[in-house]
């Protein structure tokens, strides 16, 4: 169980950092219909968005920018209900329909994640650079979170069984 | 279920007591109490030997199987 105490460690301190991140990509999201974040010398903070074309008075950008915002908000999610799969596990509460369910809502917010990217990347390339549809050969980033939240599904259905198996043992006299 | 547990009319013609029959087969009367009332999923052959050898009698005489 130290191993578990650890990754739960790690897990905390992620999640703590990841907080005030969380609450300024919630006020990106809804600030960039309103904000020029490109200009934000009246409150002291200097913000580089990666885009040469980002235009802040095109509504289609800031679309782009807010859709983005929430996805990574998506991961987070994920993260959070991780966190407290984690907290079962360490109440030796393993084989149980929360922890079946949580692994589940993980998977399915990873892949819905990962597919929002490929489109957000899809459309941004279409809208900015006038390029179609590209093919990347190699690790993309969108692939392993679909991989990811696959290998979470499959952990699922796992523990699906494996309850079944335990609640069989439980009840073998 | 199909398999009906007739450890009660067992137990009441050898005149024995449930929390008896569970200390001599060593499980828990809980336990004994699930096999009683057909919630249990399994029964071991060592449970079901230490049942037969305790109120001295076979496995048909627990065990019954009644077509749904």
């Amino acid at each position: 169980m130290r191993k578990l105490n650890i990754l739960k460690t790690i897990v905390d301190i992620i999640f703590i950092i990841t907080i005030p991140l969380m609450l300024s990509c919630i006020a990106i999201a809804i600030g960039v219909f309103f904000i020029d974040f490109t200009d934000l010398s009246f409150i002291d903070i200097e913000l580089i968005i990666d885009s040469e074309n980002y235009n802040p008075k095109d509504l289609f950008s800031n679309i782009l920018i807010s859709i983005s915002t929430i996805n990574y908000l998506l991961l987070i999610a994920a993260f959070y209900i991780f966190r407290k799969v984690l907290y079962h596990f360490l109440r030796v509460k393993i084989f149980e329909d929360y922890v079946i369910n949580s692994f589940l809502k993980i998977g399915n917010l990873i892949i819905i994640s990962a597919i929002i990217s490929i489109v957000l990347s899809f459309v941004s390339n279409l809208y900015y650079y006038k390029s179609g549809i590209t093919f990347e050969i190699g690790s993309n980033e969108n692939v392993m979170n679909i991989c990811l939240g696959l290998f979470f599904l499959v952990l699922s259905e796992i523990f699906k069984i494996a309850k079944n198996a335990k609640q069989e043992n439980d009840l073998t006299i | 279920m199909a398999i009906i547990v007739n450890l009660d009319v067992m137990l009441a013609k050898r005149k024995m007591r449930s929390k008896e029959l569970a200390a001599i087969i060593g499980i828990t009367t809980a336990n004994l109490s699930i096999l009683k009332s057909g919630k249990a999923k399994a029964v071991r052959f060592s449970t079901l030997e230490a049942i037969c050898k305790a109120l001295d009698c076979q496995p048909a005489d627990i065990l019954e199987f009644v077509e749904d």
